[in-house]
């Protein structure tokens, strides 16, 4: 930030970089997470977050559209917190605990605000045991390879 | 990182800085909750060492659950100051950290303590208590410790 002389093009380069490998790498490791944990048909029920629980019986198309929902999250997710971290420089310098706790943000916002507001108006009663794996999954398979990618790609 | 002032100036301001964040953060929580849910609150607390039988207790089972809440509220402020010694950013953006320290706090008393507490509080919860429960203590609880930490032990 304080040593910024470079051209402006390169800079806009290097915000799509990180962004696509951090959303990349975080939306594939979340994906095989929820077909391990939750089974094949998880694209579907992505996509029932926008059209609604009809979606849980589409075809192909639907499942493909699930996926394509699922990265444009990842990577709105990577983005912000690219975004976050051209003012709040710590966010590089301690990919660790900041990508840890950036992955309970995550969780917290899409499964407490996003779900309940989508189609699938899922609103509770939460579990213990599924509000603990949500969160401590999330902080691995997502906060971390966003916050590492930002660091190495963006710093 | 640059603190060329002696130790014991030092020690002084860790003191000053875990007792004024656990006391504010503990007074405006706990008069939170008992305005919420009514003043019987410190009993709860006491229930999560006591038991449920501690519900039924008197002043002393009252007390001792004010004193657990306000040991709770300088081990949070404890923790915040000991990872800001490593973690300079906790002190230098006390706005940002702050409510995300008490996000943290919240779950993991909600989340961890609570069903390892004698009270054993594994019931499903609802959103709404759930989302609540987070802001307030955002609020309440992450800003007087951040804030507390910046001012007296930056």
């Amino acid at each position: 930030m304080i040593a910024d002389s470079a051209p402006r093009l390169p800079r806009e380069k290097s915000a799509l970089l990180p962004i696509a490998i951090g959303g990349l790498i975080a939306g594939i490791l979340d994906l095989m997470q929820a077909f391990i944990l939750f089974g094949p048909h998880v694209p579907l029920v992505i996509a029932a977050g926008l059209l609604g629980e009809k979606a849980f019986h589409g075809g192909p198309t639907i499942y493909v559209l699930g996926v394509l929902l699922h990265f444009f999250i990842a990577c709105s997710a990577t983005a912000i917190y690219y975004g976050a971290s051209r003012r709040l420089v710590f966010l590089t310098e301690h990919p660790l605990v900041c990508g840890l706790f950036y992955g309970i943000a995550v969780e917290l916002v899409m499964g407490y605000i996003v779900l309940p507001l989508s189609a699938l108006h899922d609103r509770g009663p939460y579990e213990l045991h599924d509000v603990l794996q949500g969160l401590i999954v999330h902080m691995i398979v997502v906060g971390l390879p966003i916050s590492f990618s930002v660091r190495r790609f963006a710093k | 990182m640059e603190d060329p002032s002696p130790e014991p100036t030092r020690k002084g301001n860790a003191l000053l800085a875990i007792a004024v964040g656990g006391l504010v953060a503990g007074t405006v929580d706990l008069l939170q909750a008992c305005i919420e849910e009514g003043w019987d609150i410190p009993l709860w607390v006491a229930a999560g060492l006591l038991g449920l039988q501690a519900t039924h207790g008197g002043a002393g089972t009252w007390l001792l659950g004010v004193g657990l809440h306000f040991f709770i509220a300088f081990t949070a402020a404890a923790v915040y100051y000991g990872a800001s010694r490593k973690l300079r950013f906790l002190t230098e953006y006390p706005l940002v950290c702050g409510l995300y320290f008490g996000a943290t706090v919240k779950l993991v008393m909600h989340l961890i303590v609570l069903p390892l507490s004698a009270l054993h509080q594994t019931a499903p919860f609802p959103l709404h208590a759930l989302l609540t429960g987070l802001l307030q203590k955002m609020v309440v609880v992450g800003l007087p410790i951040s804030f507390s930490v910046r001012r007296f032990a930056k």
